[in-house]
């Protein structure tokens, strides 16, 4: 079955209140995901697949006494952190023609994408750098709300579970930026074009956590709580 | 009986509930800037389809040609037993059902439509699609028109004035909401680029449906006898509609939105303030249309005492305005607009106040109508992430003492509790202290967040050197009402200055608030938490619409036509 952007985002966001996530983490958490479903990056199903580990245990906090240290997430997944993490870095960068900090103890790197893309226009260029399964890097490339991709094969720079960002507001570090687009505007319109279609065991595991939202029916709440009265007027 | 208190400008502050309760559709209204359009854009409408039997079920398929696009409302008409009618939400059976679906309609999707259409909330939608709605009959109105028009006869202006409309809508949903185009998409890629347009399009044209099945039901009853609705009679016929709760959270969760249309309502306030001077002429046109609203006080009914006693009270206050603008003495030093709304707000009430702007906008097209077409804003909020917790501090204080000083340990200021049902994911009010479900709470109690993050700031002056980012890493449980706290202090009409969770709340003020600006009339309300409202009461019907008569359709009486 096909959803559009707003229910997968709306969905994602309640399951995210469900399982514990306060007021704007969820928001922030949900349009995660609904944007990496929506351009194919498969966002329901890494929601469905932490929903054991992040069920009740919300930490958004981060500990960061340098940036030429190590952030340590801890294995808590960038759905809770990443946004903080995100902010402060944006709040360094106004100072800073370049940052660039690593993150250790970090799953799902790929939830950081949404959160780049998003701020692509605020800064020249962002880089996100992990490691697949096979030890190859991935790297995705951003820059005015276009995203590029990159693989290096066996290159072993990175731990398992470390990610690089980087952020640069120099307009002259942008030269090599050629590589194939893989997000632009006009593929989100055309993604947007088409049905969203998330695995159906996948929905429908987070429509029920969703749903855990949803004040049970009483014949109270039908009658006391959005009004009623004759229709046959 | 509703009487406010005079305010004089300098207190004006137009996001209370009160006042939003208050408030009339202007020049700037969905349903007026649509139908604007049609006429500047040359939009064509043609009946392309009408299969509907003696009984007027079936399918009838409207085309819509805008330049080299084709729109298509597809409606479809079944019996529903009386038993079955119903407004609210959790309904499940109509008598009519509606999608504007983009394109020409195919065989395979008016297969897949009739498949899905009617069942509303149940069935699925696609991209395709821009909106979805149903209707019921006034079942009242519906049978006396039916009969009258099979004897050959037209019916009572009277008659049509006392509903209002031959069928209301139950719900106009748009924006990806059961697999409907998301607005994203639909801003960027058709030609509705405006909030809403695509949703009054749709309703206009039930309107006409409704003329339409109407008509062929009175033919199959007396096919020697029967007649069409003369036009004068017909246009004050509008397109009900059953609105409740679900309209006050999209108020709270689309601030930047609802700043934007406030905002452009005031630059046309501002600009006639300080461009335009009154002169003789204008002065006359301007008390003959506070003469229309009052004709229109007079005609439109309520069976609601608070909304009776409103209307009366306006009705009073607009003579005072008329009284003063006849005595109105032009001259050098007193030509400005300025001390007109002046006199307004200090001597009627918020009602009469609203009326007097929105019928000085109409006055002044060129400089409201380029700011209708200009009503979008993203909701996408932000952090201003350098920002010290002091300054934060500062902002509260300044901007949200309608928040932080209230008690919320008095009951009476927490009592109510917003929710989504799980019957339909209708949204609810609930009462926190006599009912189940508070711990379900959607966050919605403004207020309350920022109330509550204030005084955690005030406890914590450790963090009043922080920026809002590293308090954020530490404390980020506070994320989202920073966000709108901050992102808010570029947008200063989006947010409610009341606590809505209070027991003293009338949901209702919200609604009306927002069915204004889809340019709503007759407000009838049924209880503290819905009403019916009417749709393009008075406004040309397609085939008699042109570019003279296609705003002055505001507070349309029996005697405009």
């Amino acid at each position: 079955m096909g959803y559009s952007f707003y229910e997968i985002y709306i969905t994602s966001q309640r399951a995210f209140r469900a399982l514990g996530f306060p007021f704007g983490a969820d928001e922030d958490a949900g349009f995660i995901i609904a944007w990496l479903e929506l351009n194919h990056f498969h966002g329901i199903k890494i929601l469905h697949n932490l929903i054991t580990s992040i069920d009740q245990q919300y930490d958004g906090t981060i500990k960061i006494d340098s940036l030429s240290e190590k952030i340590d997430f801890k294995n808590r997944t960038i759905l809770m952190k990443g946004s903080g993490l995100i902010d402060y870095l944006q709040s360094i960068i106004n100072q800073k023609e370049e940052i660039s900090v690593t993150i250790k103890n970090c799953q799902d790197a790929i939830l950081f994408l949404p959160l780049l893309y998003k701020i692509s226009k605020k800064i020249s260029y962002l880089e996100l750098q992990f490691n697949n399964s096979n030890n190859d890097i991935h790297k995705y490339k951003i820059k005015n709300n276009e995203i590029t991709f990159e693989y290096e094969t066996n290159k072993d720079l990175l731990s398992i579970n470390e990610i690089i960002i980087i952020m640069n507001k120099d307009k002259k570090n942008l030269k090599n930026f050629s590589a194939k687009k893989i997000i632009t505007q006009k593929i989100i319109q055309n993604n947007l074009l088409q049905s969203i279609k998330p695995a159906k065991d996948l929905w429908e595991k987070v429509s029920e956590i969703a749903s855990k939202t949803f004040v049970p029916e009483s014949e109270e709440s039908r009658d006391k709580g959005a009004g009623g009265g004759d229709a046959n007027d | 009986m509703m009487l406010q208190k005079p305010t004089s400008n300098s207190s004006f502050t137009p996001m209370t509930l009160d006042r939003m309760g208050s408030r009339y559709p202007s020049r700037l209204s969905f349903s007026r800037s649509m139908l604007r359009t049609m006429i500047k854009d040359n939009w064509k409408i043609k009946r392309t389809k009408f299969d509907l039997d003696k009984k007027g079920y079936g399918t009838v398929i409207y085309e819509i040609n805008i330049a080299k696009e084709i729109y298509s409302l597809v409606c479809f008409s079944a019996f529903l037993s009386d038993e079955d009618r119903t407004d609210r939400v959790i309904a499940e059976k109509w008598d009519t059902a509606y999608t504007l679906h983009i394109g020409k309609v195919n065989e395979a999707e008016l297969k897949r439509l009739k498949k899905n259409i009617p069942l509303q909330e149940a069935g699925r939608n696609s991209p395709k699609e821009l909106v979805l709605s149903r209707g019921n009959k006034s079942v009242r109105l519906f049978k006396k028109i039916t009969e009258t028009l099979a004897e050959g006869l037209q019916p009572e202006i009277n008659d049509i004035n006392d509903v209002g409309y031959l069928l209301r809508t139950t719900a106009v949903y748009g924006s990806g909401k059961f697999g409907l185009s998301d607005f994203i998409r639909t801003e960027s890629s058709t030609i509705f680029d405006q909030p809403f347009r695509a949703e009054m399009l749709a309703v206009y044209l039930i309107r006409e449906f409704s003329v339409d099945l109407v008509e062929h039901v009175a033919h199959h009853l007396n096919p020697k006898k029967a007649v069409k609705l003369k036009s004068n009679i017909k246009q004050h016929l509008g397109i009900g509609n059953s609105t409740g709760l679900g309209m006050a959270p999209f108020i709270i969760k689309h601030p930047k939105l609802i700043h934007k249309w406030m905002s452009q309502f005031y630059k046309v306030i501002q600009e006639i303030k300080s461009k335009e001077l009154i002169t003789a002429n204008k002065l006359k046109q301007f008390v003959s249309l506070l003469k229309k609203a009052q004709e229109y006080l007079n005609e439109v009914l309520t069976s609601d005492v608070f909304q009776k006693n409103k209307n009366n009270q306006s009705k009073i206050d607009l003579d005072k305005m008329i009284k003063y603008c006849n005595n109105f003495t032009i001259n050098k030093k007193n030509n400005n607009w300025e001390t007109i709304l002046e006199f307004s707000f200090k001597n009627l009430n918020f009602d009469a106040q609203e009326i007097t702007q929105v019928q000085l906008i109409e006055l002044y097209s060129a400089i409201a109508d380029p700011l209708a077409e200009d009503m979008s804003s993203s909701d996408d909020m932000y952090l201003n992430v350098n920002e010290t917790i002091f300054s934060l501090i500062n902002f509260i204080e300044r901007h949200y003492s309608w928040a932080i000083n209230v008690d919320y340990t008095k009951k009476e200021n927490l009592y109510l509790f917003w929710y989504i049902s799980e019957e339909k994911l209708e949204p609810r009010l609930g009462e926190r202290y006599n009912e189940e479900g508070a711990e379900l709470e959607q966050p919605l109690g403004i207020g309350k967040m920022a109330h509550e993050l204030y005084n955690f700031l005030i406890k914590h002056k450790e963090t009043h050197n922080y920026t809002v980012a590293e308090f954020l890493l530490r404390h980020p449980q506070f994320r989202g009402i920073i966000r709108r706290i901050q992102t808010l202090s570029d947008y200063d009409l989006g947010e409610v200055n009341d606590n809505i969770l209070a027991k003293k709340t009338l949901p209702i003020n919200m609604l009306r608030f927002k069915l204004s600006f889809f340019g709503a009339s007759r407000y009838d309300p049924k209880s503290d938490r819905w009403l019916r409202v009417s749709f393009f009461a008075g406004a040309p019907f397609y085939s008699d619409l042109n570019s003279q008569n296609v705003d002055n359709w505001g507070f349309a009486t029996m005697n405009s036509y």
